[in-house]
């Protein structure tokens, strides 16, 4: 069994393997990083890549990277990306990195076992027993009433700043939590959301950001799906430490 | 309570819908990942109480005062270990030995040439370097196990003619 130092880094929930009936997902992304494989990088995708791929992604498209100075050679290349044929799933493919991500996510299991069928079909490519990093990453975005306190639908410990102040003209409100050790960490960015799009919406309370990033280094390709499991606890656990009442009514009773 | 420091990255999607401006001095490399940002573009509009959106609806964080210190360093020992993990070549004839190490090679300059042009590089690319430099020693060593025991046996008979002249003189002495 794999373990990391940054498993360590708070308490996790019990319920572990719970999750919710509804969620606030708006995308979700699983990135795995590996030696840079310069031959990936060229206008013609592997066979392999598209060829294992194909039946749940059949839409092929391709993109060139610019780098960001004109002497940087290591960022530049062809990218190549497949798509579900709903454009709900998207894999894309660089030189050193393999991108899954979604904005229609729907459960864990689903997510793994998308992220370890793409691990199987690239590993004879990127010619290395190990991804330097591997990376999970949701971003929610909490959907208010527009009418009940920021607090009930954020936990206070994020926004209790704004109770009982009767603060106006509220334009940002942010913040960002970083837990780290050598070989992991997750980091917590949030902050405000505005709806507004008319006068009238304009002091409604506003929709809130929960974005959570976990990753561990190093991880070797046998230990993906450990590695994606325990990342996914962590961030789920932290999520759940994000919400307030309203918020978890609204997502339902945990199921295991 | 408070751990190592320094930059772990982030995982980036492709196109990402949520960008976090990050404002603490000599970060910039992380505004060109950045594509599309979050938040109704406001009009004009006064704030009577509550919450109001600005014109500019980007989500900014605090500066972190607490954090500071060097960045995370690559430790090329890591990688050099791992290719040990990496399969050796099979001992397949030599003529696919060569051209294993023509390819090899030429990688390797190509991304030295990379590392070189970009000054600071990915951890990727240095794991890459680590991983082909391991595969070249195994496949091309600087010294071979033959050229050694052919030094070593030179050596030994150097010693021998040595003691045998030693022995001469001290004959003649005698």
């Amino acid at each position: 069994m794999a373990k990391w130092d940054a498993d360590d880094l708070f308490p996790l929930l019990e319920s572990h393997s719970g999750r919710y009936r509804r969620n606030f997902i708006k995308q979700a992304v699983c990135e795995l990083k590996f030696p840079t494989m310069l031959g990936l990088g060229v206008a013609q995708p592997p066979k392999a890549f598209v060829n294992g791929l194909r039946k749940k992604y059949p839409i092929l498209e391709h993109a060139k990277e610019l780098p960001l100075s004109p002497l940087d050679d290591t960022s530049s290349g062809h990218v190549h990306i497949v798509k579900s044929a709903k454009e709900n799933w998207t894999i894309t493919l660089r030189r050193d990195t393999v991108l899954v991500e979604t904005q229609k996510y729907h459960s864990f299991s689903e997510m793994r076992a998308r992220v370890l069928e793409v691990v199987e079909v690239v590993a004879p490519l990127i010619d290395s027993d190990f991804f330097t990093r591997i990376g999970l990453r949701y971003i929610n975005q909490i959907t208010t009433d527009g009418e009940n306190p920021l607090s009930q639908w954020v936990s206070p410990g994020l926004v209790g700043m704004l109770e009982g102040q009767h603060f106006s003209g509220v334009n940002e409100l942010a913040g960002r939590l970083r837990l780290q050790k050598s070989d992991g960490g997750i980091l917590l960015q949030h902050g405000l959301k505005h709806k507004a799009i008319t006068d009238d919406e304009a002091t409604k309370v506003p929709d809130y950001v929960i974005d959570i990033d976990g990753y561990r280094q190093e991880v070797s390709l046998e230990h993906t799906g450990q590695a994606l499991d325990i990342m996914r606890r962590q961030i789920f656990t932290m999520f759940r430490w994000t919400l307030g009442d309203r918020a978890k009514s609204y997502l339902g009773e945990l199921e295991d | 309570m408070f751990g190592i420091s320094g930059s772990a990255g982030v995982t980036s999607p492709n196109s990402p819908i949520v960008s976090w401006v990050d404002i603490r001095p000599g970060s910039s490399s992380s505004l060109a990942r950045e594509t599309r940002k979050l938040g109704a573009p406001s009009r004009n509009r006064s704030p009577i109480q509550g919450y109001a959106a600005s014109a500019d609806s980007r989500e900014v964080f605090p500066h972190e005062t607490w954090v500071t210190g060097a960045s995370l360093r690559l430790g090329l020992n890591t990688y050099g270990n791992q290719p040990e993990r990496q399969s050796a070549p099979s001992q397949s004839s030599t003529f696919e030995r060569h051209r294993e190490v023509d390819r090899v090679a030429s990688e390797r300059v190509r991304l030295l040439a990379a590392k070189y042009a970009a000054g600071e590089v990915s951890k990727e690319v240095l794991a890459r370097l680590a991983i082909l430099d391991q595969r070249m020693l195994s496949l091309s060593p600087v010294v071979s196990l033959a050229q050694v025991t052919a030094l070593e046996k030179v050596a030994s008979d150097l010693e021998s003619l040595r003691r045998q002249q030693q022995a001469r003189k001290a004959r003649s002495r005698v």
